[in-house]
């Protein structure tokens, strides 16, 4: 009897240990902060010590030697195929430039983003990269870094508090061109519904705003409008609630692909492929295939990645001590089934 | 003869209350040897700065985790926690903005609190239903008032005196620290000192026996209930300030975390068992797992690993030491 209980004294031990030594191993031999990037930045994600000390030698040798900065950046929800493209935007660039980055991820909690953003500023970086879930988290993410005297970027949604710099895409001219281009391929007998995203991202609302307009101007009634809060499953949901209401409906406009890919989901188990309009936002490589595919009939791309790589080339001038513009506004280009094909290929933009 | 085999029951006695006392303190010695570990892979973790950001990322789950304590004790559960600090807090921020009065607005949220927490134990008690399936339907009812109420939309433009309560600072002390401090101790001799917390622990170890003895096991497990709505109200308060909105999504998932902490400080989902301490270390734990895979930068998707490996040993735990205490009652009474 004596002997089990010493026993199971011991396992306990021995589990707890096992626990907490594993977490630190995971530590010493760790050290990428990001589970999911692009495939040409996993590699150099791996060993970012071993990284700044190859690239220094690198950088020495380029006639604008840049310093080895450490930076941050705070995504609000890495599984999200957009925000992996400005992230590998900001890996890549900065990586070109002999910097650090360390990538976290919201998961689509603010109160994580907001920790996240806390722990980051303890850890001495040079600046912050921060896509916000939402206006009001980076309105907060930007005071403290503010506070703490770091300079901080703000990769698209916005903030309403002092930063460094803003990019983000032309919202209301993507929303505009796709409204443009829903009127250009529907007659008189259009039913037109819209998905919205999170209505807190004051920024990408933009999108819902520009559309809006042109279909006011050509008085055009938007019959279906709820937001599915750009996620994939609820874009489903949603448009199989529209066609339940009206069978009718044969145009859609999605202000993301999360949602569109969902709503084309909904839109084939009743036989509508090709019958409906779908318009997404982002063009996002699986939207894009489904363009080339015929199930969706166009997105708008915007420059994710483009957001990254400036932001990392105004950060370096910024730390370099040149004056940089507040707000950088990046125009967005409709994809359809012409130039789809270059949007896979990244040329989209060139 | 008689000597030795007294001699015997002692010296069995003093190993299992050393063994037991070991293991019941067993929470504190995982908290330190995660700091020790910790402050040594990673330098910034035992700085000033460092620990206060975790004070602060920790005072949600902790004071939800207190009112769950209260809830568990009595043999109960309340899954609906995390919806109810959002519903809560959704009135809270959206009579802030109509109507600018801080004092209404906190006690809007208390008082909705101690509704909402009133109703899910009436029903539990009254009309005697699980107390899994009732807070499971709070969960989606609260969520759905709160979606209701505020459109989808989140509540912003808070004005500082509201916001204070999450993001603001008394000296270097953090805002939601002092108001965690205020919590624990009030719920601490709530628990400790009172007859009511006497009672509670006792429905939650022999209901049976309690009631016969003639207490209102009824009032006083509606009770748990309420004093749980309280810690959301306050819970979604700080988490509001934080966050700078009243997210409608606020809190989801958050009474997962809850619950892990309570079990993480020893409160058994039995009943009868569980401190207020032990709750607030369990979120300390689970805090200071996400901040320092933050610092190292791992991979934070090895968070939920942890966190789940960590309530399992818990649980582990627990059973040995609810064992143990048999094996010493035993003995005590061989003779």
């Amino acid at each position: 009897m004596k002997l089990k209980r010493k026993n199971r004294m011991k396992t306990l031990l021995l589990l707890m240990l096992i626990v907490v030594l594993s977490l630190s191993i995971a530590a010493c031999s760790g050290g990428s902060g990001d589970a999911e990037t692009s495939d040409d930045s996993a590699a150099q994600t791996e060993e970012p010590a071993a990284d700044e000390s190859a690239a220094d030698e690198t950088a020495a040798d380029t006639a604008a030697a840049s310093a080895s900065y450490k930076f941050a950046y705070l995504s609000p929800n890495h599984g999200n195929p957009f925000w992996q493209m400005v992230a590998s935007g900001v890996e890549t660039q900065a990586q070109a430039n002999g910097c650090d980055v360390t990538v976290f991820d919201a998961q689509d909690d603010p109160a994580k983003q907001v920790s996240q953003a806390e722990d980051a500023l303890q850890g001495d970086i040079d600046a912050l990269f921060l896509s916000p879930f939402e206006t009001d988290t980076g309105t907060t993410i930007a005071e403290m870094c503010n506070a703490a005297g770091v300079p901080i970027f703000i990769l698209d949604t916005g903030a309403e508090a002092d930063y460094t710099c803003f990019i983000t895409s032309d919202n209301k001219q993507g929303g505009r061109v796709a409204a443009e281009y829903l009127i250009e391929n529907t007659d008189d007998s259009r039913v037109v519904a819209e998905e919205q995203g999170l209505i807190g991202r004051a920024i990408p609302a933009l999108r819902g705003v520009g559309f809006n307009e042109v279909m006011d101007e050509n008085n055009i009634k938007v019959e279906f409008v709820q937001p599915a809060d750009y996620n994939r499953e609820k874009g489903m949901t949603l448009m199989e609630n529209f066609l339940t209401s009206n069978p009718k409906i044969n145009a859609v406009f999605c202000w993301n692909d999360e949602m569109a890919l969902g709503a084309k989901e909904a839109i084939a188990a009743r036989d509508l492929t090709g019958q409906v309009l779908l318009i997404g936002f982002d063009a996002t490589d699986e939207a894009v295939q489904s363009v080339l595919d015929g199930e969706m009939s166009a997105t708008v791309a915007q420059n994710p990645k483009g957001f990254g790589t400036q932001g990392v080339d105004l950060a370096l001038k910024h730390l370099a001590g040149e004056e940089i513009e507040k707000e950088v506004l990046i125009e967005c280009k409709l994809v359809t089934k012409d130039n789809a094909q270059a949007s896979l290929d990244g040329t989209l933009f060139e | 003869m008689v000597f030795t085999v007294r001699g015997d029951r002692i010296k069995r006695q003093d190993n299992l209350r050393i063994k037991a006392v070991i293991v019941r303190t067993g929470v504190f010695w995982s908290l330190a040897v995660l700091m020790i570990v910790l402050s040594l892979v990673s330098d910034q973790f035992l700085t000033a700065g460092n620990l206060l950001n975790v004070a602060r990322q920790v005072t949600v789950t902790a004071i939800l985790g207190i009112g769950v304590t209260f809830v568990i004790i009595g043999a109960g559960i309340d899954l609906s926690v995390g919806s109810l600090l959002a519903v809560t807090s959704a009135y809270a921020a959206g009579s802030m903005v109509t109507q600018g009065s801080l004092l209404l607005a906190l006690l809007i949220a208390i008082g909705s609190g101690v509704g909402f927490g009133l109703c899910q134990g009436v029903l539990i008690t009254k009309f005697n239903l699980a107390p899994f399936a009732v807070t499971l339907g709070g969960m989606s009812i609260f969520r759905g008032m709160t979606l209701l109420f505020t459109g989808g939309y989140p509540i912003s433009k808070l004005p500082e005196n509201f916001r204070w309560f999450g993001s603001g600072n008394i000296g270097f002390l953090p805002a939601p620290l002092l108001i965690l401090i205020i919590v624990a101790v009030v719920a601490y001799i709530i628990l400790s000192k009172t007859r009511v917390g006497r009672y509670i622990y006792a429905i939650g170890s022999n209901e049976n026996a309690t009631r016969l003895s003639g207490i209102d096991v009824n009032f006083y497990r509606t009770l748990t209930y309420v004093i749980a709505g309280v810690c959301c109200a306050i819970a979604g308060i700080i988490l509001t300030g934080r966050v700078n909105s009243a997210h409608p999504y606020a809190g989801q998932g958050y009474e997962l975390n809850a619950i892990a902490a309570a079990v993480i400080g020893g409160t058994s989902l039995n009943g009868g068992e569980g401190t207020i301490y032990g709750t607030i270390i369990g979120a300390l734990i689970i805090g200071i797992i996400e901040n320092g895979l933050n610092l190292l930068q791992i991979n934070p998707f090895y968070q939920d690993v942890a966190v789940g490996a960590v309530i399992i040993v818990a649980i582990l735990v627990d059973r040995t030491r609810i064992g143990m205490q048999e094996k010493l009652a035993k003995v005590a009474t061989d003779e």
